[in-house]
């Protein structure tokens, strides 16, 4: 035959055995394999002494977010192990493809949930499948796979082929797959036409052997032959580094755990790299060991007699399936009868196809991931890297930081001119999700220790090159070539995952701010600007707006954010201004955000921005403050707003007038706590410049009872709350004025008459009773 | 046993019912018997699962019963444990039947359960006549169980008293009953062949009464409700017209009727609804059996009643004795599960199901 097609389950050691033994019998001319063929100019790299597993990890950016996908090697991967055979053998090695970019990457979101849906389209192989299971008493796919191929001997080679050939044909039947089953179908069959017909030009007859999927293996065998050899396939490159791209990353054994969600993996890598390594039976023997020594471990008291149970198990078990050597399904089996005593509330994890999840009883946890391995493969230092890495090298150096092998811990101080470029680098890295750069925490010791959390200056840091540091480093070279570019691409994915959360909005500004990526401002806004109509509470958006007030306002340490925040602030501003709009009826419970929301207006009028429409600004708050539908405290705030930044009538005198004459016309009992609330929080000035004000609340309290007075008072005093001491003292001596009492009186009234203890007192019974409250549901 | 004998007992247990399939098995059986085992594991396996002309009896994953038997034939009992209604007495009665050829060696376990009963009690006329003497002994199914090399089935296990529960601990470790009064022969000692299948309810919070010691003497199966909707609404239709023909009616439920139980039941316990959303799960059990006599209640009311098959509106009825019983949370549950889920699916008999809605109880 002058084509060989080897239908293969992937990471399947048996079937690796089989490729092996296939290359070194018939002596191909060419082995093609079903891998990316892009690939081909650079599969050299794989042919380098890498530790594995190792992964091929192919990017795109072609859609709305970049996409990802990873293809795993293992030391038993039937594809891996035919390249190095293949290769030694002096075959011809070709992938042949389409490139991963342009059909298997996808999205983040996208692929967690891809790991887990049944593909509807495949029905016809499910269906073999469970027909398989009920035929040979097997309780799914993976114990099935063991029991008809896993458990042959080694040497078996003719029985495993037949048995091979016989199942891909029945699972595959005349069922045309998906759409991107046949474009791939088709493709690969074109190489294979193409290498044999350049094969028989040069008159070289020796064989060409084909390791694909075992679903693809009969299309291909049919296909082939019927298509024009003498066409090249299309050969695919992306139009930029950026745009897509692959690259090889060392990979962990978790990663290709199926359980662990790696739909094309099988179960327990580690158990099967044993098997490959030293045979079936060692295998078992390591898994049982294993495991008992990772319960042991985790303090499951695993007795002697539990482990004769479990032995005496297990070769019951493997007898009464007719496995020679006890396989992975018996062994977990006969860990779970003989080690699990309760009942369980899911069915064991191996059992089909599912993820490991902590509802999973935790012994049989234990016992999966004990055979799961640990710890990942390694790649040989020639291995070419994204042009990311270098760059991160090369700022790693010119800004003076070292990271290596051992941990350093950095203290870095963002008021040094010194230590900002330093900073900035490892807030990029840290961005990029680098896991060996930790930010432990960041203060702002002594005097400063009152700072608003955004401008507190000292960093503390924990950096090293860990494990994670190039497949980190390689995966985020999706989002560009140099750290600041993918930085920038990173944070602007995350602000568009917040989907309208403003407080991880304004964190990313933070973070913006802190990494030195001061001109994203632009596009953070239009990013933004696009997702602010789903957000509809103003105290939200106005706490994250604050935050954000903090630091431009005060800039940070010599930085001038304003280009940065500014545009993001006025996209708030505009939103906060229409939710506030809509305010109605009594909302006494929302006042301290309603009002923060006011105050935002406060803190962007002062930044004096031109982009921000003043006028129409303070013409609303204006209508805001009049209108009786209003609540109270939105009233109050907008009030003190307008009249702080002359929005009222443009006469000093006159504005005052008109803001006591709104005072007046306000509800003592319902609104009045709540009104001053509002007003006070950004015009405390109105308050003791003379005593109009407090002769109006005089007025407004001799009118209420007793009763209205208790159910005004503690908004009231809320309203007061704003007062600094000394402005309180000036308030008093203007009380006093106006309830003309003597100089020893007016002492008096400032004083506590009953001493701290009665205070104290107060306050103890104070939270007791909010304590009860909360108990009974009366306050949130 | 005859037809006719197999007839005039309302409930034929398993080696009755199944005499010829296990003749059949028996014959064939080629493969090592375990000690005092009549079939073979495979063989047993084959009768419980099915295959090669034995009808499946039971839905479960192949790997639990093979476990079960494992243990079976090793010197550790078996618990199978699970939600009510998962089929574990029945599963306990035909490895019963399969392996030792009787299902009827068995103690019913419950707060009244003694140690006599377990053990062996006495003819108390006799004894007081001629003394302790085997005659006068009244062996308890398990005595027998030892003494032929049977298995013995244990009911309900968690419901007896820990005290009678420890009772069990000798003959489960030494395999050996003493009978202290009997001046000679006094030790049963336990044939090849016996073991005890126990079984134990998750919700009667029974299985955390049992002692770490008796415990470590058994091997734990957990039961799992069927997993599959095709194969639960295949297996309620067979077990619905295998009961029904026993009554002689021919009516059987149509599959609308069928498809609307099988689905609610579904839902309820799972609190999942087909179509992936979250809904609400019953605090008490609404097991595939619990489904089997609902399809038969409502089967046997259009029958007798109106001279049909029985409508999804009888479901409704039904529903509330068989699901709420009397707990009035679980009925606001139902109550809801039928105005928002059933009243969204589409088809005449989603509809008839959920204009019946108001014959729940208030």
């Amino acid at each position: 035959m002058t084509v060989q097609v080897l239908g293969i389950r992937h990471h399947s050691p048996a079937c690796a055995r089989l490729a092996a033994h296939l290359i070194e019998t018939l002596q191909p001319g060419a082995v093609l394999i079903e891998g990316p063929s892009d690939f081909n100019h650079r599969i050299r790299e794989l042919l380098l002494d890498h530790k594995l597993p190792i992964a091929l990890y192919s990017y795109s950016n072609s859609g709305e977010r970049p996409a990802q996908c990873w293809f795993p090697f293992l030391d038993y991967s039937p594809e891996w192990v035919a390249l190095r055979a293949a290769h030694a053998g002096g075959a011809d090695v070709r992938f042949i493809d389409l490139p991963h970019w342009q059909y298997r990457t996808l999205p983040d979101a996208r692929r967690r949930v891809a790991s887990v849906e049944k593909d509807e389209r495949r029905s016809r192989y499910a269906e073999s499948v469970a027909a398989l299971c009920r035929r040979f008493a097997c309780d799914g796919d993976h114990a099935l796979w063991d029991h008809l191929f896993e458990s042959l001997p080694p040497d078996a080679h003719g029985e495993l082929r037949e048995r091979l050939d016989f199942y891909f044909h029945e699972l595959r039947g005349d069922d045309p797959g998906t759409e991107q089953d046949q474009a791939r179908e088709a493709y690969m069959s074109q190489w294979v036409a193409w290498m044999r017909h350049e094969a028989d030009k040069r008159n070289d007859r020796r064989p060409i052997l084909v390791v694909c999927g075992g679903w693809h293996k009969r299309p291909i065998e049919t296909t082939w032959p019927t298509l024009d050899g003498s066409i090249q396939p299309e050969t695919f490159a992306p139009s930029s580094e950026h745009a897509a791209g692959s690259y090889l990353v060392p990979h962990e054994y978790r990663q290709v755990d199926a359980l662990g969600g790696y739909g094309a993996g099988m179960q327990s890598p580690l158990f099967y790299q044993w098997a490959w390594q030293e045979g079936l039976s060692s295998a078992g023997q390591r898994a049982l060991k294993q495991i008992a020594s990772r319960l042991r471990g985790k303090r499951v008291a695993v007795s002697t007699a539990d482990l004769i149970a479990l032995e005496l198990t297990l070769q019951g078990l493997s007898r009464l399936r007719g496995h020679a050597v006890p396989l992975r399904a018996d062994i977990l089996d006969a860990v779970q009868s003989a080690l699990v005593k309760e009942a369980l509330d899911s069915p064991a994890p191996w059992v089909g196809d599912r993820l490991l999840t902590t509802q999973d009883h935790p012994l049989l946890r234990e016992a999966l991931l004990a055979i799961t391995g640990e710890g990942g493969g390694r790649l040989h230092a020639d291995t070419p890297l994204p042009p990311l890495l270098h760059d991160v090298d090369r700022e790693l150096t010119s800004r003076g930081v070292q990271i290596s092998r051992n941990r350093q811990d950095l203290v870095l101080d963002r008021r040094r001119d010194e230590d900002t470029p330093r900073s900035q680098l490892l807030w990029r890295l840290r961005i990029l999700g680098v896991e060996g750069v930790q930010l432990k925490e960041i203060r702002a010791p002594n005097a400063a220790r009152r700072l608003p959390e955004a401008l507190r200056f000292e960093e503390h840091w924990s950096c090293t090159q860990d494990d994670r540091w190039f497949p980190n480093l390689i995966e985020a070279a999706a989002y560009g070539a140099t750290l600041e570019s993918a930085a920038r691409a990173r944070l602007v994915e995350r602000v568009h995952e917040a989907q309208g959360r403003p407080a991880t909005i304004a964190a990313g500004m933070l973070q913006a701010i802190r990494a030195g990526l001061l001109d994203m401002g632009e596009e953070l806004a239009a990013q933004l600007a696009r997702e602010i109509p789903t957000m509809h509470d103003h105290a939200e958006i106005a706490a994250a707006a604050h935050v954000l007030l903090d630091v431009v306002s005060a800039g940070f340490w010599g930085l001038d954010t304003t280009g940065l925040i500014g545009a993001t602030l006025l996209v708030m501003a505009d939103r906060i201004l229409w939710l506030l709009d809509g305010c109605q009826g009594d909302r006494t419970v929302h006042a301290v955000g309603d009002v923060d929301a006011v105050r935002v207006f406060d803190g962007v009028l002062h930044l004096d921005s031109q982009a921000f429409d003043k006028r129409f600004c303070l013409e609303t708050l204006a209508r805001l403050a009049v209108s009786s539908t209003v609540p109270a405290a939105i009233r109050g705030a907008a009030l003190a707003v307008a009249f702080v930044h002359q929005g009222l009538t443009p006469d000093r005198a006159a504005a005052r007038e008109q803001l006591l004459a709104i005072a007046r016309t306000v509800p003592p009992r319902e609104a009045l706590g709540d009104f001053l609330y509002g007003l006070f929080s950004c015009a405390r000035g109105v308050a003791t410049e003379n005593d109009a004000i407090v002769r109006a609340i005089q007025a407004a309290l001799d009118s209420m009872s007793v009763e209205d007075f208790l159910v005004a008072l503690p908004r009231l005093r809320a309203a007061f709350a704003w007062f600094p001491p000394r402005e309180r003292g000036a308030l008093g001596a203007l009380v006093a004025g106006v309830l003309g009492l003597s100089q020893a009186e007016r002492h008096q009234l400032l004083q506590l008459k009953q001493g701290a203890d009665a205070f104290i007192d107060a306050r103890r019974i104070e939270g007791q009773a909010l304590t009860w409250a909360r108990e009974l549901g009366i306050v949130t | 046993m005859s037809q006719d004998a197999r007839r005039s007992m309302q409930r034929p247990p398993a080696e009755v019912l199944y005499a010829e399939e296990l003749a059949k098995l028996k014959k064939r059986d080629r493969d090592a018997t375990p000690p005092g085992w009549q079939l073979s594991m495979k063989a047993v396996l084959q009768f419980v699962v099915g295959g090669d002309g034995i009808d499946p009896k039971i839905v479960c994953a192949p790997s639990l019963i093979e476990r079960a038997l494992v243990t079976l034939a090793s010197n550790r009992a078996l618990l199978l444990v699970g939600e009510p209604g998962t089929a574990k007495s029945l599963l306990s009665e035909l490895l019963a039947a399969a392996i030792s050829g009787t299902s009827t060696l068995t103690i019913q376990g419950s707060a009244a359960t003694t140690e006599d009963q377990i053990k062996y009690g006495w003819n108390y006329a006799l004894l007081l006549n001629e003394g302790p003497s085997p005659r006068a002994l009244v062996a308890s199914p398990l005595y027998r169980g030892m003494q032929d090399g049977r298995i013995v089935r244990f009911e309900e296990i968690t419901r007896c008293p820990p005290e009678v529960q420890d009772g069990l601990l000798s003959i489960l470790s030494e395999r050996l009953l003493m009978v202290p009064e009997l001046p000679d022969s006094n030790a049963v000692f336990a044939a090849p062949g016996f073991n005890l299948i126990a079984t134990a309810n998750t919700r009667d919070r029974g299985v955390n009464e049992m002692s770490a010691a008796l415990k470590r003497r058994f091997s734990f199966e957990t039961v799992f409700p069927i997993a599959d909707y095709d194969r639960e609404l295949a297996l309620v239709q067979s077990e619905v017209a295998r009961m029904l023909a026993q009554d002689g009616i021919k009516a059987r439920p149509s599959s609308d009727v069928l498809e609307v139980l099988v689905t609610t039941f579904r839902e309820l316990r799972q609190g999942v609804d087909k179509e992936g959303g979250a809904s609400e799960k019953l605090s008490t059990v609404v097991s595939t059996a619990e489904a089997v006599s609902v399809a038969y209640a409502v089967t046997l009311r259009g029958h007798y009643l109106r001279g049909d098959a029985g409508r999804p509106a009888d479901i409704v009825e039904a529903l509330a004795g068989a699901a709420a019983k009397d707990n009035s949370d679980d009925l606001k549950k139902i109550r809801r599960y039928i105005e928002h889920r059933a009243g969204k699916r589409k088809g005449d008999h989603w509809r008839d199901f959920h204009a019946a809605r108001h014959l729940l109880p208030q």
